[in-house]
């Protein structure tokens, strides 16, 4: 089976349906609010790998190098992520190395891990947004290359977005 | 004329953010300046700071290619109040980064410039600084960074006229390979430091 760990800001009631999904799909709410990011760079120069502070954040980045995909869904907030999603993924860096490599001749980070799972993105609320949809497609992009995903997908859904509609 | 200079690191104490603001500082002459902390606290808090402000200047680092969580959030809950707070106010931002290339700095910029679309305020001007380790290597202005202490210069001169300028984004007269030669040395250094042997640095969990 494909293992996925899903990360969302879906409110409650619309959350509860990604639960009952299948064994091989693992949920990450982002809400409540995990700690932000400090910026003290713990996760890689003192317990590489792992951030130093102890909230459940942590799960999420031990889950990521095990998984065949990651996906994200997250209310379009100023052309990229929700402040909870976001404060997620800015506890991750652990994820990959403190060093750099040059990749389409940009300085990108260097992978902890051999290969990284594939990245789908779904943004609801996008209506009427379509400068904001170009950049959170360039967001995907550029978080595909520091992450080390050769394959990210990305969505729109102008309202909400249906259950039915990630879990293809 | 009063100016908003809102450090948003998330750090504590030094950081980047903090030294390019306070290098703008030095070139906004005669004028009210206004420092407030973002790297907690929420969005109640920047409104009460920024009132009355004509320019909110916001320093931040980039983080996973986008605004750090703090400043979003922040941002999020002052969008719809901000606009009477600081009725006038021009939107500039200083972001900074990790790695050599300035325009990764782009994304955040164009997430700055919605959030004052959808705030109801102006852009006034975004700068992507690349190589954000370096600002505490020289005084901005000298050796590696002349090019940023001369566009510091052009940027307050843009703020006090109350102009709007085209984003622009910066690297370091320093050449990349010598930047990323240090960043090396100086991860395995702090890792040595707090007791890590070289390959525990690689460690997968
Ligand atoms: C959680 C986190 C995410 C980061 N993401 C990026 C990134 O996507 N690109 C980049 O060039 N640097 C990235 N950096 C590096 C910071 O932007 C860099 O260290 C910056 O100089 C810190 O600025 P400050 O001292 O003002 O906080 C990241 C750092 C942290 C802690």
């Amino acid at each position: 089976m494909v293992k996925r760990l899903i990360l969302h800001d879906l409110p409650p009631q619309m959350a509860d349906k990604l639960y009952t999904y299948d064994k091989d799909t693992t949920v990450f709410y982002a809400y409540p609010a995990v700690r932000h990011c400090v910026g003290c760079f713990g996760c890689w120069i003192k317990t590489p790998g792992q951030c130093v502070v102890t909230d459940r954040a942590r799960e999420f980045c031990d889950m990521m190098p095990r998984q065949d995909e990651v996906i994200i869904i997250s209310k379009l907030t100023f052309g990229g992520l929700s402040p909870d999603v976001k404060a997620v993924l800015d506890r991750s860096i652990g994820y990959m190395l403190p060093f750099f490599r040059i990749i389409n001749g940009e300085m990108h980070h260097m992978q902890r891990f051999a290969s990284s799972p594939a990245l789908t993105y779904h943004f609801y609320q996008t209506a009427g947004k379509s400068a904001q949809k170009e950049t959170a497609q360039k967001l995907a992009a550029a978080n595909a290359l520091n992450f080390g995903s050769s394959k990210v997908i990305v969505r729109f859904h102008e309202d909400d977005v249906l259950i039915s509609e990630v879990l293809l | 004329m009063k100016i908003a200079l809102i450090n948003a690191s998330p750090k504590r104490g030094d950081s980047a953010s903090r030294t390019l603001l306070q290098a703008l500082e030095k070139c906004l002459h005669d004028t009210e300046i206004i420092w407030h902390d973002s790297a907690s606290g929420d969005g109640e808090e920047l409104l009460r700071a920024v009132g009355g402000c004509s320019a909110l200047v916001f320093a931040f680092p980039l983080y996973v290619d986008g605004i750090p969580a703090n400043l979003l959030r922040q941002l999020e809950q002052a969008c719809p109040s901000v606009a009477q707070a600081a009725p006038e106010a021009k939107v500039y931002a200083l972001v900074n980064n990790g790695f050599y290339d300035g325009c990764q700095n782009a994304l955040a910029l164009e997430m700055m410039q919605y959030f004052t679309q959808e705030a109801g305020l102006t852009w006034g001007q975004g700068i992507g600084v690349g190589a954000g380790g370096m600002m505490q290597s020289a005084p901005i202005g000298k050796g590696p960074l002349t090019r940023l202490g001369k566009t510091m210069d052009v940027l307050a001169d843009t703020i006090l006229q109350r102009r709007s300028a085209e984003n622009i984004t910066i690297a370091p007269n320093f050449p990349r390979f010598l930047y990323i030669q240090a960043a090396h040395m100086g991860w395995r250094l702090q890792a040595k430091n707090n007791g890590l042997k070289k390959s525990e640095l690689y460690k997968r969990y």
